[in-house]
């Protein structure tokens, strides 16, 4: 069964360019526009995702707080959580550390980092 | 690759928005607007433009939008103020961020030299705003404020681990590495896995993994979270120690981790990780004994000749009072499938255990399922209330555009069908009647929701505004208040697009000639900044958009003269103030004297009224020497369906706006003049107005309809001048589709379109200004003939 990606962005080029990147390998995608929205994506799901991939910089909530909103939540908390950010983001890949990413992809992504960390993270 | 080129496609349209976001927010902040959300959204859209600008390797644009980001991180964070200076700077960048989308989008050059001078100020600003905060540059990592942006690890303090070159290059493929391996609670708590950890870097070679479970504490003293298990991991691999690191990437500040190279040959032989299932590895490193436990080849040869877990699950093994005490019976089982079936039938005993974020057992599966059901139920219904963020669908315009051509399409068979029923003796009275009054309700409903589709607020051309309203402000060296208005009024898409070039050059046109300079202003005791303001409304069926400055008004003595030296005017002519104001608008006026490089760029404001004209809209102007002009532009909502009167003229059927009736009058035969040749006037009241044989004008007869037998409208030109038409009778008053004539047949002078009536003929739409002005040229020849004849 292949494995399904809940990515969380609010730039619709990047949501896209997941998407794209995503199904080309085989995994089925749902997509949510920012850190709420994600959060309301996850309440609505049957099953959940296999990883989350989510972007920091989001209106209404943003990636640390969507992530801390994920782990303080007992039903959600085992979900491996990615984190996008840019090469020069050091602080922000540290934050997302703290608020309990469990990994992180450096945009711009080639497909092969990008599949490379979703294996790296899921069961 | 086309679902590439449809993603570049929607990052130029973003950037589009995310430009728009970006001015808008920076005007807010400029203003004293701002909030931290706004500072917020101004930086998402740099950093939106970046990243999807990396994602293409737009590497110019990345570049760019980095120094911008950069300089916006220090202004969310308060480390820069937003001073007048900052800010300024920050528009400009703006300014050159949309001209490298633009030129990314299209292929153009930008102005390096510009860019980079403006990417330098950045720089600066960010110096700048790092210097004044005192313990920024020796301060270590607790306020975590001094980030530095082209270090990818930022402030992390970890310890560089001594390498020696030569041991690793030396005798590869071979190189031999002991990593320990001691994972923190934290690293399980952020869905990390030490089991992962280790058949990724089991992959990298070949290997023993030794799992120490000797700090596993008994049960009473167990945290299900915690973590307690030591793994020594020797590994045999071609790879560097730098590519063991990179499998500890997301983990190496969760665990400690130490990677040392060995001496002699791994004695264990080669692991077949193939067989195992890594949540067995994975529930062994969560629940553990006071054992060492051997990852060896041993245990993993074992559970791949014996991997019969049905067997296994039967196995009559005694629960233990502890953890450690089961693990030590798994130490001594004889294959993993017996551990697992160990731990298997005691997890229903592990409350905790279920919650770990560990993967499950077999047997657990059950009673998660269950614990996701009740919150689920809830959550459900608040999100139904909850408003999601996409409300909006994005829809090709050709679609709509489609849907908009069917919906007239069945306007005009509505209308067709209802007409020839009446005409078929169709009583008013009967239910069939009542039903095509209900059908006709309908259709103008579906064609007004139809219509709503197109219509956007007009804030796509007024946000361009700024930029346009500070560089001509630079150039001209005036300080100048943009003031919007009514920026939410919707408009036919078509409309908005068409209406930002004239609207463009009547801002540049109301900074360079309306408004004086600087000095002159304070002389005359006005704010040193002027203002220009542009305000659009909706007014009786149009969208009127008035744009006014605070200037020094038309100067109508330069005006009437520039127009009297260019034989635009009869020297003497004698015109009311509102006559001269409306001579800037005639083909050929140019203030000459004032030609700057910013309005006389060879637009004049006939252009500018041509092509509103051309939109079937309006301009005109008021002014007030000393307190400023007012242009007034006054356009349809739609450019797909128009209110007309139907009118015969000889043989044909013409629709005439009735944007542009004022009134309508059956002449009398004493109101009549003639004027010289077959020009006439008629007298409405007190004023004598040109009377236009339309039948004439567009070449249906050649000889003079009879005035007193035909119907006279009187229409107002776009200049506010006005005139008669002369037509044979009045039909009725339609709404009526338009259809372009130049798209299907050709330009006609004197007609703006075409449409099909009720009775599936095709009428021309009478385009009012040009029938007025034809008839004008004929009619002024003459009148210049008289004068030369005169003399």
């Amino acid at each position: 069964m292949s494995r399904t990606i809940l990515t969380i962005d609010d730039s619709r080029t990047m949501r896209e360019m997941l998407r794209a990147t995503l199904v080309a390998q085989g995994f089925n995608v749902i997509q949510a526009e920012d850190g709420q929205h994600g959060v309301e994506v996850l309440e609505g799901l049957d099953q959940d995702p296999d990883v989350i991939i989510t972007d920091i910089n989001m209106p209404r909530m943003d990636g640390f707080q969507f992530i801390e909103s994920v782990r303080g939540n007992d039903e959600y908390r085992a979900i491996p959580i990615l984190v996008l950010t840019t090469e020069s983001d050091g602080e922000k890949k540290q934050r997302a550390r703290l608020a309990g990413a469990t990994g992180w992809i450096v945009k711009p992504f080639d497909p092969t980092k990008l599949v490379d960390a979703i294996n790296r993270v899921a069961a | 690759m086309d679902a590439m080129e449809e993603i570049r496609q929607t990052f130029f349209e973003e950037c589009a928005e995310q430009l728009a976001e970006l001015e808008a927010g920076l005007l807010a902040i400029e203003n004293g607007e701002a909030d931290s959300d706004t500072v917020n959204a101004v930086f998402r859209a740099v950093h939106s433009i970046k990243g999807g600008a990396g994602a293409f390797s737009l590497d110019e644009l990345v570049a760019f939008a980095h120094i911008f980001e950069t300089t916006l991180d220090e202004l969310r964070s308060n480390r820069l103020d937003a001073s007048e200076t900052v800010l300024k700077v920050m528009l400009r960048s703006a300014d050159a961020l949309a001209d490298l989308v633009s030129a990314a989008r299209d292929g153009g050059n930008t102005d390096k030299e510009k860019n980079e001078a403006l990417a330098g100020e950045l720089r600066a600003l960010v110096a700048l705003a790092k210097g004044e905060e005192p313990p920024a540059a020796g301060a270590p990592a607790a306020s975590s404020s001094s980030v530095e942006y082209d270090d990818g690890m930022g402030d992390f303090d970890f310890t560089p681990v001594a390498v020696d070159l030569s041991e690793l290059m030396g005798d590869m493929p071979g190189n031999r590495f002991r990593i320990l391996f001691r994972p923190h609670d934290r690293l399980y708590a952020k869905a990390n896995e030490a089991s992962r950890v280790i058949r990724d870097l089991l992959e990298l070679g070949v290997g023993t993994v030794h799992c120490d479970s000797s700090e596993v504490p008994l049960l009473p003293h167990l945290d299900p979270e915690g973590a307690y298990l030591n793994f020594t991991i020797e590994l045999e691999t071609e790879h560097s120690e730098e590519k063991i690191r990179e499998v500890f990437e997301f983990v190496e500040f969760d665990c400690e981790l130490m990677i040392e190279p060995m001496e002699g040959p791994i004695v264990r032989q080669e692991i077949d990780l193939e067989g195992i299932d890594p949540e067995i590895a994975a529930l062994l490193s969560r629940v553990s004994g006071g054992e060492d436990f051997n990852f060896g080849s041993d245990a993993f040869g074992a559970l791949e000749g014996n991997d019969e877990s049905g067997e296994a699950e039967d196995g009559s093994e005694e629960p233990n009072e502890d953890l450690a005490a089961l693990l030590k019976t798994a130490s001594e089982a004889e294959s993993v499938s017996d551990i697992m079936a160990a731990v298997a039938e005691r997890e229903p005993k592990e409350e905790a255990s279920a919650e770990a974020p560990a993967p499950k057992a077999e047997a657990a599966p059950d009673k998660s399922a269950e614990t996701v059901k009740a919150p689920k139920a809830e959550t459900e219904k608040a999100s139904a209330s909850a408003p999601s963020p996409g409300q909006t669908i994005r829809v090709d315009l050709e679609r709509v555009d489609r849907l908009i051509d069917l919906v007239g399409e069945l306007v005009i068979h509505q209308v067709m069908l209802s007409q020839r029923a009446y005409q078929a003796g169709l009583a008013r009275a009967s239910e069939v009647a009542v039903g095509f009054d209900e059908l006709e309700q309908l259709t103008r409903e579906i064609q007004d929701s139809v219509m709503a589709i197109r219509a956007q607020p007009v804030k796509s051309v007024f946000q361009r505004l700024p930029r346009l309203v500070r560089e001509v402000a630079d150039i001209s060296g005036k300080s100048v208040k943009l003031v919007t208005e009514g920026e939410w009024t919707e408009v036919d898409k078509t409309v908005i697009e068409r209406l930002a070039d004239p609207l463009t050059h009547m801002i540049r046109n109301a900074i360079d000639h309306g408004l004086e300079k600087p000095e002159d202003r304070l002389a005359a005791g006005k704010a040193e900044e002027g203002t220009v303001k542009v305000a659009a409304m909706h007014r009786s069926g149009r969208i009127v958009i008035e744009i006014s400055d605070d200037g020094a008004g038309i100067n109508r003595k330069k005006v009437k003269e520039i127009a009297g030296n260019k034989g635009l005017i009869p020297p003497d002519a004698n015109l009311s103030d509102d006559e001269i104001d409306n001579l800037i608008f005639l083909p050929g006026f140019s203030t000459a004297s004032q030609i700057s490089q910013l309005s006389g760029r060879g637009v004049g404001m006939d252009v500018v009224k041509r092509s509103i004209q051309a939109l079937g809209g309006r301009v005109s102007i008021t002014s007030k020497p000393g307190k400023g002009s007012t242009f007034t532009m006054s356009l349809p909502l739609t450019l797909a369906v128009l209110d007309g009167m139907i009118v015969s003229v000889g043989e044909q059927t013409v629709v005439v706006p009735l944007t542009a009736i004022i009134e309508t009058l059956q002449p009398k035969k004493d109101e009549v003049k003639g004027f010289g040749g077959d020009s006439r006037l008629i007298q409405v009241r007190d004023a004598f107005l040109p009377l236009v044989d339309v039948g004439r004008e567009l070449g249906y007869s050649w000889e003079p309809a009879s005035a007193t037998e035909g119907v006279a409208i009187l229409v107002e030109a776009e200049n506010g001048s006005r005139s008669a038409l002369l037509v044979d009778a009045i039909q009725g008053q339609r709404q009526v589709v338009i259809k372009s004539l130049e798209a299907n047949y050709g330009r006609v002078p004197g007609i703006a379109a075409a449409t099909i009536l009720g009775d599936g003929r095709v009428a021309l739409i009478l385009d009012v200004d040009a029938v007025v002005a034809t008839s004008r040229v004929d009619q002024s020849s003459f009148f210049t003939g008289m004068q030369q004849a005169a003399e």
